[in-house]
């Protein structure tokens, strides 16, 4: 081991491979943990780390990312596998143009990035939309802990935008008998141009039953249809307090308060909640997306705020607006306002100076 | 016995190497090393030479103006020469002293078995020459000249028994047997001295058995009122008790109280009743770097290294921190044991690279978050060393600072500020000047930012710029602070 660490240390230092030197530095502290102590007191710190912290959310991610080869074939292994070199590349450049070291953010962008992606695109495209993430949704604004928008949504908006048909009409049906995909890699015969909400809002009889919402048997993109496996993992999450709890409860709580009131009043545009919930992107992007620590809320109340707002965009764009899917959009629209979320929460929670008296 | 009050945020600490209730009483040192300024008050000028004979208990060392209390020779035998200390902060004269073996210590003149006869000058007089006025953060408050708080002012006295530090000192071996008695006859001499004063015993919750004696005891006199305190860490730091047990009227309040320790209140009592000077004191050895975790009844100005050779691992490195192990600094086992001290703990330098850390089970690992093996069996004692677990990233605002912070204080909000150079009003309004350094935000942060450190260098900067005041420097706040605050 210590011939190998020795090699990675030579490799890092080595000239010709020197753009290559963050990487080997990444490799090197993923293998080896750290063997600095504390300067001064506390003298003992939290075993948690970054790394760590993210390969929670890996590792809750995990299952979910199994059953969707399951539902649509090992090319869902061939996107995620994409998706983690092509951010990878991205910040290993930056690593070494800003000459900093590669940070663990990509561990969960990497694998996200593609779940919310449809199983039919092109590989291509994944390469492109994760670069495009990555740099303009984390890298421009400074790297980890500085980005204001979500990097996979950015990378998702773009490839929406800018490849509309190939993200909206062709969604592969997925496998549901056996050992279902896989033994497969596609299914290219099975391709439908209608998930549930398209149904809906198209104004269609609907096809799914809720149980085949929950358990995944209705299309969409690839991690977001196994839904009572996403509500196990995110409660996971939760409960080793990597995810923040508010969140998910104000989102999910906000689009059932919001849909109920609009289905009641527009019950051909807005959905009911039940529906509401078990469609589209909602419950993934609920809680791996909306809970993402840098670009939500860090306020107890904001959290709530941001939770509210989301819903409300939610249902106002999936019931209103021309796309059928509004959960990408709400994000974006809401991880803006959230620095102004937290200066306004700021601004009550702690009273102006004078309220102390002479200080 | 009031309901448990407590404080938002905090931690449960649970180590393996806590202290074990067995107590060993250390042969008296070949040679001792008296610092001169220990605990509250100026550093003393020495009143023996070179070659004089002293007798254990024998003062050597006063203040001229009468305010800093005695330091006393801590065992018989001839001064060997006048020294000076290095401690981690600034140097300090000492006073060397080679011992002749003997255990025997002079009384001092003026105790009373029957304390209720003595007068309350008098009961201050035997508490100042005993040296006991000097211990905890504010010493003991007398109605003597230079007492930084007049005894008569006192409305409350908290004595902490919560037992929430990392490692504590064991109350089952403070107050064993006639012990506990004698530590409520404390008490009683304590009252007598501050009539005003009402005694507020805050006790860690878990020992049940201890709150039902010390009910059945005090039901009669009501001389205390009683409150079983969760040990959540950081219960037992002044302010947070305070708030914890004044409640709203901790504004107020707080400036006429006074926070003192068990074994402080127990050395106030041996001081009167047995006219016992302060020459001796009950030291934890906590943490795994001891090869044994017990207790040592220890003279003062024991060098540490004779603890060290005994008791300490062999094998790889230790930190030694005195007292609480995440606020202090590290010490050389070449300094002595200080009146102040009642926990020493040691702690393994890990400079082992392990292999896949961040991927390990985790059975034995601590960590605020539950993402280990170990959030889901409680009661396994964690590991405990220095080694960083992670490197050093940007904040992601995961918000656990914000969770543990006791003061409801912001912690990353007010490190960003400090960071970006932003020096104004803003951080005194979001409350920096609040923390109460217990140094829980710089333990729990995942990216590994010292977050309790650029606290502490915004309040510098504040005050720096007059933004603020500087506070006048506290006779006990910076007694231990001086010495071993880190």
């Amino acid at each position: 081991m210590n011939r190998f660490r020795q090699q990675l240390a030579n490799l890092q230092n080595k000239k010709s491979l020197k753009p290559l030197s963050p990487a080997f530095r990444h490799i090197e502290f993923l293998v080896f943990g750290p063997g600095d102590v504390t300067a001064s007191a506390p003298h003992i710190v939290d075993t948690l780390d970054s790394k760590r912290y993210m390969s929670m959310a890996v590792l809750a991610l995990m299952p979910l990312s199994l059953a969707s080869v399951y539902f649509y074939g090992w090319r869902a292994v061939a996107m995620i596998l994409v998706s983690y070199i092509f951010a990878g590349i991205t910040e290993l450049l930056f690593a070494f143009f800003r000459k900093k070291e590669i940070t663990e953010g990509f561990f969960v962008t990497g694998l996200i990035f593609p779940l919310i992606l449809p199983p039919t695109i092109p590989l291509w495209i994944v390469a492109v939309g994760t670069v495009v993430g990555v740099f303009f949704g984390k890298e421009v604004f400074g790297g980890t802990g500085r980005n204001i928008f979500n990097p996979a949504i950015v990378g998702r908006v773009f490839v929406t935008i800018a490849f509309p048909l190939l993200m909206t009409t062709l969604w592969q049906l997925p496998f549901t008998e056996g050992l279902g995909g896989f033994l497969n890699f596609s299914r290219p015969d099975a391709i439908t141009s209608a998930t549930p909400l398209g149904i809906f809002s198209g104004g269609e009889a609907a096809l799914y039953s809720y149980s085949d919402l929950l358990l995944g048997r209705a299309p969409g993109s690839m991690g977001e249809t196994f839904r009572l496996l996403i509500i196990l993992a995110g409660v996971f999450l939760i409960i080793v307090k990597i995810s923040n709890w508010r969140i998910p409860v104000a989102y999910l709580g906000s689009v059932a308060v919001f849909s109920q009131f609009g289905s009641m009043f527009y019950p051909g545009r807005v959905a009911p909640p039940l529906f509401q919930l078990l469609t589209g992107g909602l419950l993934f992007a609920a809680f791996f997306m909306a809970t993402d620590p840098v670009t939500s809320p860090f306020t107890k109340q904001g959290k709530w705020i941001f939770g509210l707002m989301l819903g409300m965009f939610t249902v106002l764009i999936r019931g209103f607006a021309g796309a059928v899917e509004g959960v990408m959009f709400s994000i974006i629209l809401m991880n803006a306002l959230t620095p102004v979320i937290d200066s306004l929460v700021l601004k009550f929670k702690f009273k102006p100076i004078k309220d102390y008296g002479v200080v | 016995m009031r309901a448990n009050k407590t404080f938002s945020g905090g931690y449960h600490f649970k180590f393996e190497g806590y202290p074990r209730a067995e107590v060993v009483e250390m042969e008296i040192p070949s040679t001792v090393i008296i610092p001169l300024k220990q605990g509250c008050g100026n550093e003393v000028k020495p009143v023996v030479k070179q070659g004089d004979k002293v007798e254990a208990g024998q003062i050597i060392g006063k203040d001229a103006e009468g305010i800093a209390a005695p330091v006393h020779a801590s065992v018989s035998g001839e001064v060997v020469s006048l020294d000076q200390i290095k401690y981690p902060r600034g140097v300090v004269n000492s006073i060397v002293i080679e011992s002749d073996g003997t255990k025997r210590w002079e009384p001092l003149a003026g105790r009373q078995a029957d304390w209720t006869k003595l007068s309350v000058p008098q009961i201050e007089e035997l508490l100042y020459t005993s040296g006991v006025t000097s211990l905890d953060s504010q010493g003991i408050p007398t109605n003597r000249e230079g007492s930084p708080l007049s005894a008569r002012d006192v409305k409350h006295l908290i004595v902490n028994a919560v037992e929430a530090d990392p490692y504590n000192l064991s109350l089952t071996v403070l107050l064993a047997e006639e012990r506990l008695v004698q530590f409520l006859e404390g008490l009683m001499i304590l009252q007598k001295m501050m009539p005003g004063a009402k005694i507020h015993l805050a006790v860690n919750s878990n020992r049940k058995e201890l709150l039902a004696q010390f009910d059945e005891l005090t039901r009669e006199n009501q001389l205390l009122e009683l409150y079983p305190l969760s040990p959540k860490y950081p219960q037992g730091n002044d302010e947070v008790l305070m708030k914890a047990i004044l409640g709203g009227n901790y504004a107020n309040a707080s400036a006429a109280s006074v926070v003192l320790t068990v074994q402080t209140v127990l050395q106030a009592r041996d001081a009167v009743v047995d006219g016992k000077p302060l020459i001796e004191r009950m030291v934890a050895l906590s943490g795994p770097g001891w090869e044994h975790n017990l207790h040592l009844k220890v003279r003062v100005g024991t060098p540490i290294q004779s603890i060290t050779a005994k008791y300490l691992k062999k094998t790889g490195l230790q930190r030694l921190v005195p007292n609480n192990l995440l606020t202090n600094v590290a010490i050389s086992d070449l300094l002595p044991v200080d009146r102040t001290f009642d926990n020493l703990n040691a702690i393994p330098e890990n400079t082992n690279r392990a292999l896949f850390s961040f991927l390990r089970l985790g059975a034995k690992k601590s960590s605020y978050s539950k993402a280990f093996l170990s959030a889901a069996l409680p009661m396994l004692e964690k590991t405990c060393d220095t080694n960083v677990h992670g490197e050093a990233r940007a904040c992601i605002f995961c918000g656990y600072c914000e969770e543990v912070c006791p003061v409801e204080i912001i912690p990353h909000l007010l490190d960003k500020y400090v960071k970006s150079n932003i020096i104004d009003e803003q951080l005194i309004r979001y409350g920096i000047f609040s923390c109460v350094e217990c140094n829980l935000c710089s333990y729990v942060c995942p990216s590994k930012i010292h977050l309790a450190w650029n606290i502490k260098a915004g309040q510098q900067m504040l005050i720096e710029n007059e933004f603020k005041q500087p506070q006048p420097a506290q006779c006990g706040k910076d007694a231990f602070a001086f010495h071993f605050a880190g």
